[in-house]
């Protein structure tokens, strides 16, 4: 039968857990090694995101269908997409200039 | 004293295999172990749920913004900190290589894995300019065949010395035993050799890589300290 061979595990004493001190030597700039990883592609996965409070309805609500200009249908959108307002939101600012 | 990141921005390179592999076999021969695991899946913090007596410590659910606190907690109470990295080029992985002592790059014998092996290197080779100090890294063959080296293999094998990249001699074969400890939640020491084929073989694995890395590591600390 073959002898059982040795790795060398005889003694791992030499491998120590570091010391604050020594890590504080090695302290890092955190700016520039994220400035690298994203040069390099190498990007956060942990993107913040603020959380709008949904403004509830307080009032009654119902639908109705509009033919309108494409041109002012994409003004429409574009509009509520880049002030972060629903529809609803923004057809009442309109609304509210009519009074 | 080392911190080793174990990291391929390729998914699938054997990375988590290679973590625990490591971690358990380094704890069982006596050092005190832990295994950071920074895969979002968190497979090492499953594995720590089957019930090993493994001395090896898992910490999981770590976030960016605290991996660089969570793993110098670490290294201050244990001989060596295994960071396992997500299969992904995310800041979690440059921001584990910039407290760590040895990166350890996984891969197949395959050109995908290669490609992203580099692509890891190239971040370490980038980052050791900013840090001002030198990265010691290394790639393992991981799901080799023991008895076949492929023709990739060769030509991959082929090229990093031609670039002088570090290969660590020792590969991680591909063996069932390597798998079954994460379906059995034990380390190679626990599992029932009539229910998992090879485990003396992958043991055997085992311990040649563990002592191929800390033979790695001696050289490296040796160079560091002149």
């Amino acid at each position: 039968m073959a002898k059982t061979p040795s790795f060398g595990f005889t003694d791992l004493s030499d491998f120590k857990p570091k010391t604050p001190e020594s890590q504080s030597d090695t302290m890092v700039n955190l700016e520039e090694v994220d400035a690298v990883a994203d040069n390099l592609g190498f990007e956060t996965r942990e993107k913040q995101i603020t959380r709008r409070k949904k403004k509830g309805v307080s009032k009654p609500t119902d639908q109705f269908n509009l033919r309108a200009h494409i041109e002012d249908i994409n003004k429409f959108v574009d509009y509520a997409e880049k002030s972060g307002k629903s529809y609803r939101e923004l057809f009442e600012q309109l609304v509210s200039r009519l009074e | 004293m080392p911190v080793i990141s174990i990291a391929n921005p390729k998914g699938g390179s054997g990375k988590s295999t290679t973590s625990l592999v490591l971690g358990t076999t380094l704890a069982n021969k006596g050092a005190s172990v832990c295994l950071i695991d920074a895969d979002p899946n968190q497979p090492l913090v499953s594995w720590s749920r089957g019930g090993s007596k493994n001395t090896v410590e898992i910490t999981g659910a770590v976030s960016e913004d605290r991996i660089i606190d969570v793993i110098d907690e670490a290294a201050i109470s244990k001989q060596f900190v295994l960071v396992d990295l997500e299969g992904t080029a995310s800041r979690m992985v440059s921001r584990a290589f910039s407290r760590s002592d040895l990166v350890v790059i996984p891969l197949q014998a395959s050109a995908v894995d290669a490609m992203q092996a580099a692509r890891a290197i190239t971040l370490v080779k980038e980052e050791e300019k900013v840090l001002r100090r030198s990265i010691p890294h290394c790639l393992l063959f991981t799901r080799t065949s023991p008895q076949i080296k492929t023709r990739n293999e060769k030509l991959i094998v082929a090229e990093l010395r031609e670039n002088g990249v570090p290969v660590l001699s020792t590969q991680l074969n591909q063996r069932v035993a390597f798998q079954s400890m994460f379906t059995y939640g034990l380390d190679l020491t626990e599992l029932d050799e009539g229910l998992v084929n090879g485990v003396g073989q992958a043991a055997l694995n085992a311990d040649a890589l563990a002592a191929d890395l800390v033979g790695f590591l001696r050289t490296v600390m040796e160079t560091l300290n002149g």
